[in-house]
């Protein structure tokens, strides 16, 4: 599995010269404008962790386009390695794009730019959208192929856009409702733990389909 | 316990099938899958490393049987396929770690001087290499982790004869050490008739025969003659022909012609060819 | 050691090793108890098939020229002088054979073969 994982590293360290352009630039644009009160602020964002953390579908992509899925089999690997070293490299890329956000709202809300309520707002938000995109994603690709992919980013994309837009009209509501002392903090564990049992559930998930699939 | 063995393995696709595959490979010897285009080499290799369910029957590689959970097994296994299949953005040292990473038994040190010997760059990225340097450090990989058995997928198709005689050398030296094997699939039967212990004909998804090189090359014999000596041939003495406006040259069964009749040797791509002609008439 | 591989020729490959083996040893070339290559070194130093190699050896040990040690090799039997006579006897018949098969093709009687012989001795004398 660890060979597996470090041939994906190398992709994605490749891969990443481009994307880390645009994070660098989402980043900043997300600095310098009012962060959390206009489309800007949580667009850049958002938009930076979910195509961060689907870039495992491109790496997919390039395995089938190669043949190196077919290669990885004749080598002493299994095939929920092969999903396992996806799912982790996933978890670097939105990770490490993640980390970067939530760093950057650290320091804003430190800044008084943002408040705190607003920092854990956006930065769970960011979490979510980063987790559940590959968690829908990726059982689909390793069980229909890569071909599909592009239809099912594309169907990520709608939904990332309504998602956006939904955020938008619940955090005008969030405002002007006094929650009681503690919903705050359950929803917010919630927020949280629900999209990483997701992602952990997409990976037992993918192994069983890919484990089935003929190639 | 043979490398290789194979019982009434089976495997339908749309418009093909690979028909009741017997085959053994014997411990320590070299095994030569000769077949045209489609015949079925490639379906047979991938039943084989497990990529694939076989339909019907059993094989087993290196004394495990054949099926999704053959990890064990791989660490002993070498394998090329035809395209080699690493990833296109990886330098051939980053595959060397990668490699390293997945076998037990990886040799760095081997694997380097494989890649020395060959020639191959060993930074640059996978996708830039000709088809010669992916296909040699394809080889470097199967080679460098003591592998028992090497499968090979059509090892030399696009190399030049050079390259090629220097991986045909490669592959003799990989089994002096007689717990080695080979399964080495190919349609440049020259460059087995060399190499190999055992030759397999594979026609149509169908196996032809499967025997040692030197019987076939004893067993058969090119018979030059007129068409009225072909026609008193004994019956089932002819196993192919090649007719010309001046002569006749018969595929034929060494015992079943007339002592003191000229025969010339046949070579294993003769062979073959006039054998899948006359199934094609 | 030397051995010559014919591809071309009509031959079987594993009956040249043998035969070009076995007159290094009549002739002495190749000295008595001396280590012969292994079957696989010398079928990869060959590049022939270990099974052909195998063949010539098994042949040669089976009409005692050369003998097995387990586990270290195969040596060159020590001279046997029934079998080189043997051996010698094998070729004189061949050689007589087409001789007189030769005569035959030109008519000649056995009066004439003897007196043949005759002049040849007394040439070799």
């Amino acid at each position: 599995m660890k060979a597996l994982f470090l041939a994906d590293l190398y992709q994605l360290r490749i891969n990443f010269k481009f994307y880390g352009v645009f994070v660098v630039v989402a980043v900043a644009i997300t600095a310098f404008s009012g962060a959390g009160e206009d489309n800007l602020g949580i667009f850049f964002p958002m938009y930076a962790v979910f195509m961060c953390s689907m870039m495992s579908m491109s790496l997919l992509q390039l395995d089938e386009a190669s043949r190196w899925n077919v290669c990885a089999q004749t080598l002493p690997c299994t095939r929920r390695d092969q999903v396992t070293g996806k799912y982790a490299v996933t978890l670097v890329s939105f990770g490490v794009t993640w980390g970067l956000f939530a760093l950057l709202y650290a320091v804003l809300a430190a800044l008084g730019r943002m408040t705190w309520q607003m920092m854990a707002v956006q930065t769970i938000l960011l979490l979510v959208m980063g987790l559940l995109a590959p968690a829908v994603s990726l059982p689909t690709l390793f069980r229909w192929g890569s071909a599909k992919g592009r239809v099912i980013y594309i169907g990520m994309v709608i939904l990332l856009a309504a998602g956006v837009g939904g955020t938008l009209a619940g955090l005008a509501r969030l405002d002007h409702i006094d929650l009681p002392e503690l919903t705050a903090p359950l929803l917010a564990v919630l927020a949280v733990a629900v999209p990483i049992a997701l992602f952990i559930g997409s990976w037992a998930l993918s192994v069983r389909w890919y484990e089935k699939r003929e190639l | 316990m043979n490398a290789i063995e194979t019982r009434g393995l089976t495997k339908h696709y749309g418009d093909f099938t690979l028909d009741n595959l017997n085959l053994t490979l014997p411990s320590g010897c070299i095994m030569g899958l000769v077949g045209e285009n489609g015949a079925g080499k490639t379906t047979a290799i991938r039943l084989l490393l497990g990529l694939t369910r076989p339909d019907g029957g059993s094989a087993t590689v290196l004394g495990a049987p054949v099926g999704p959970d053959m990890r064990a097994v791989k660490e002993d296994l070498g394998v090329v396929l035809d395209d080699v299949g690493y990833p296109a953005g990886l330098t051939a040292r980053q595959m060397g770690k990668v490699l390293a990473a997945a076998y037990e038994n990886w040799d760095t040190g081997l694997y380097e001087s494989y890649l020395r010997d060959m020639n191959v760059p060993t930074d640059k990225k996978f996708s830039e290499l000709s088809r010669g340097n992916k296909m040699k450090l394809g080889i470097a990989g199967a080679l460098s982790h003591r592998a028992k058995l090497l499968i090979l997928d059509e090892p030399t198709g696009g190399l030049d004869p050079v390259v090629r005689d220097e991986v045909v050398d490669i592959f003799g030296q990989f089994t002096r050490d007689p717990a080695c094997s080979i399964l080495i699939s190919s349609h440049i039967v020259s460059d087995l008739e060399r190499l190999c212990d055992y030759i397999a004909f594979l026609h149509k998804g169908k196996l032809l025969l499967c025997e040692e090189k030197d019987r076939l090359l004893e067993e058969y014999g090119v018979l030059q003659c007129d068409r009225a000596a072909l026609e008193a041939l004994a019956p089932g003495a002819v196993l192919g022909k090649r007719l010309t406006p001046y002569s006749v040259e018969a595929l034929v069964r060494r015992d079943a012609v007339p002592a003191g009749a000229e025969l010339r040797p046949v070579t294993i791509e003769e062979l073959f060819v006039l054998l899948v002609k006359e199934d094609m008439r | 050691m030397t051995i010559f591989i014919d591809n071309k020729s009509g031959l079987p490959i594993y009956e040249q090793i043998y035969d070009q083996l076995k007159s290094q040893i009549i002739s002495g070339a190749l000295g008595e108890d001396e280590l012969l290559p292994s079957i696989r070194n010398l079928a990869k130093d060959l590049r022939i098939s270990v099974i052909t190699t195998k063949r010539a050896y098994d042949e040669l040990e089976r009409e005692g020229f050369i003998y097995t040690v387990a586990g270290k090799g195969c040596f060159v039997a020590p001279k046997n002088t029934e079998l080189l006579r043997e051996e010698h006897l094998k070729q004189i018949e061949s050689h007589l054979a087409e001789a007189l098969r030769l005569a035959a093709a030109c008519g000649l009687t056995r009066k004439d073969i003897l007196e043949l012989l005759d002049i040849i001795e007394g040439d070799v004398r």
